[in-house]
């Protein structure tokens, strides 16, 4: 498969990520396409020991990291009326809702809820991909998703 | 650990991204020439870097061929006991010091020059290749350099010595080379 297709399978993932994490649309985009330009460089060092999905997201990871520390999470989360969300098993209000919930914890507690419980990965794989324990990275989430409800339940 | 279920994200992530991909790999096809580019320079750079080190005056010889201010006086020549002896070039070198340029003509009786025959007075440093000899000697105050001739057992029975002046200002080299 070619780079620009496996990239094209997981835009949507990663500028969700980034988005989620980020909370605005300009710094998600560059960090997404950060993101695909190093993988480009990195693509050749990929020996596939790891699922296509996990690697990119470390790299994403790693990218996110040096924004970071360059300032990004200084600037407040803007949410976006315009990135529609599609309406799944809740409904428009509810969607709100919980945007604002998520928008409302912590860095790490959004990276985490996310990664597992919006992208879908096993959390021994973002274990993996933050460079943590297994064990760390389940406490973390349990409290993270704690946090949620809370902050949900207050909304 | 409670065993309520999680909150339902997965909605969350159905949101409509931005087209980045072609921009990204424009990108990186950008960088990689950049990188290319400065890779390049820094070979360059560095290549010139040695060539520099290689080619810097180390000897006497390369301190005169690489003087900004010499001349080349047309009628330096004397007749040393049948051979010819002939200044080629003289170049300052500043820090008040002159290089001097010979060249010695085979003696016409076939007799060989071994190199340590040529003595000019004030001699600092010198270096003879083939016919060539070159000479770092303090610079004089009169624009006269007297020059010794050894010829210690090259031929005959023992040294024979014999002398020459060399006086630049009849030569015509101008004395900012020479003071």
């Amino acid at each position: 498969m070619e780079l620009e297709d496996v990239f094209r399978n997981h835009q949507q993932a990663m500028f969700a990520y980034f988005y989620r994490v980020v909370g605005n649309r300009h710094d998600a985009e560059e960090l997404t396409q950060e993101t695909f330009v190093r993988a480009c460089g990195a693509a050749i060092r990929f020996r596939g020991d790891s699922k296509v999905s996990t690697w990119l997201f470390g790299i994403a990871r790693r990218v996110l990291l040096e924004a970071s520390r360059a300032g990004l999470f200084e600037r407040p989360v803007e949410l976006d009326p315009d990135i529609a969300t599609s309406p799944g098993s809740a409904g428009p209000e509810e969607l709100l809702d919980l945007e604002r919930a998520l928008a409302s914890l912590g860095v790490g507690d959004r990276e985490a809820l996310v990664m597992v419980d919006m992208l879908g990965f096993e959390p021994i794989e973002v274990a993996g991909i933050l460079d943590i324990s297994a064990e760390t990275f389940r406490v973390r989430l349990h409290r993270a998703r704690a946090r949620l409800r809370e902050a949900y339940g207050d909304g | 650990m409670d065993n309520q279920p999680p909150l339902d994200l997965r909605s969350l992530g159905e949101v409509d991204s931005p087209e980045v991909i072609r921009a990204a790999l424009a990108s990186f096809r950008r960088r990689v020439v950049v990188r290319s580019l400065w890779a390049m320079l820094a070979l360059l750079v560095g290549a010139a870097a040695i060539y520099a080190l290689a080619w810097s005056p180390n000897t006497v010889r390369d301190q005169i061929q690489g003087a900004t201010i010499a001349a080349w006086p047309e009628r330096g020549a004397w007749d040393v006991d049948g051979a010819r002896v002939v200044l080629l070039e003289v170049a300052d070198l500043g820090e008040g010091t002159v290089g001097l340029q010979f060249a010695v003509a085979p003696d016409q009786r076939g007799h060989p020059w071994y190199g340590d025959e040529l003595h000019p007075a004030g001699t600092l440093q010198s270096v003879g290749y083939g016919l060539e000899r070159y000479f770092e000697v303090k610079a004089p105050i009169d624009g006269r350099i007297e020059v010794r001739v050894l010829r210690h057992g090259t031929w005959g029975n023992g040294s024979a010595d014999a002398s020459f002046t060399i006086d630049l200002p009849a030569l015509g080299v101008p004395s900012d080379i020479w003071r």
